[in-house]
């Protein structure tokens, strides 16, 4: 199977539960190093949205992608369905939307740093939107392990 | 390869520069009626949006696909060509060819009537007077990806 996590930006929420779901953050309560840490977090760019970023692959065998899909999420979700029916692997892709685990940190925080490019300001204020967005994102992650 | 030729709405301009590529269209002597008749001119909804549709093969074996971006714009092509490539698609076996450069007023509002407001004949007139207007710039466009893809030597 495939699972896609998407976001606006692919920075932050979506890096987070790619993250979670691959056992790369400690939880309950992982630390703000440790999610500052993780790969890819507040580095996408408007030039990366609509890219497909490979995450990694889980302990079942399921493929974990990041996508960062602005307000066209419908759109690229036809889109890359149709890419991987093209290359013959169409079976199993599952689109999980993190936006309902975003806080208004980590949206002050990712304008401010990706969008602005005011990283110092904004790094820690989404990191810290992040830290606290946790427990929402594992719930979400839980949900996608037991349908996966 | 595989080639895209990518508009706004699938419905148009893409639409001819795919039967230009094709040969099912003759640049230099079309009828407004021809560009009427061409499979799939001026049909896409929105829900086409980000889904490519095959036309045919040229002579070369190239696929040739038909793609509207819709409001995502470059978003479309940059996730059919990172999930093309993550499923080990050579890169340069996947090639996107904008084609509303070449639009005309006439075409975008004969489009906006047809497909928006649903003002088929009106709208599917206008639009198909504007294409016939641009298919200069569309068999230039053209020219230049059937000369990168093989078909006409340089």
């Amino acid at each position: 199977m495939r699972i896609i996590y998407h976001c606006y930006g692919g920075a932050h929420s979506s890096v987070a539960a790619a993250a979670i779901h691959l056992g790369l953050l400690p939880l309950p309560k992982p630390s703000r190093e440790a999610i500052r840490a993780l790969p890819f977090f507040d580095q996408h760019t408007h030039l990366d949205q609509g890219r497909l970023f490979f995450y990694g692959t889980d302990a079942r065998g399921n493929e974990v992608f990041v996508l960062g899909r602005a307000g066209a999420a419908a759109i690229l979700e036809r889109t890359i369905r149709f890419a991987f029916d093209l290359a013959g692997k169409s079976e199993g892709i599952l689109f999980v939307n993190t936006i309902p685990a975003v806080n208004v940190w980590m949206r002050l925080g990712g304008f401010l740093s990706r969008r602005l490019g005011w990283v110092r300001i904004g790094r820690p204020l989404v990191t810290l939107g992040t830290e606290l967005a946790i427990p929402k994102l594992a719930s979400l992650v839980k949900q996608v392990w037991e349908a996966s | 390869m595989i080639i895209f030729y990518c508009c706004y709405g699938r419905a148009h301009s893409s639409v001819a520069a795919a039967a230009l590529h094709l040969g099912w269209l003759n640049p230099w002597d079309a009828s407004g009626e021809d560009i009427v008749r061409l499979p799939y001119f001026d049909r896409a909804s929105t829900k086409d949006f980000g889904v490519p549709l095959a036309l045919a093969q040229d002579n070369q074996g190239n696929q040739v696909f038909i793609l509207g971006h819709g409001p995502a714009g470059k978003l479309v092509e940059r996730a059919l060509r990172s999930t093309l490539e993550h499923c080990g698609w050579p890169p340069d076996e996947i090639l996107f060819v904008r084609t509303d450069e070449c639009l005309n007023i006439w075409t975008r509002i004969g489009g906006f009537l047809s497909r928006r407001l649903g003002l088929v004949f009106a709208g599917r007139t206008l639009a198909a007077y504007g294409i016939r207007r641009s298919l200069p710039c569309l068999a230039r466009c053209v020219a230049s990806v059937r000369k990168k893809t093989g078909l006409d030597a340089d």
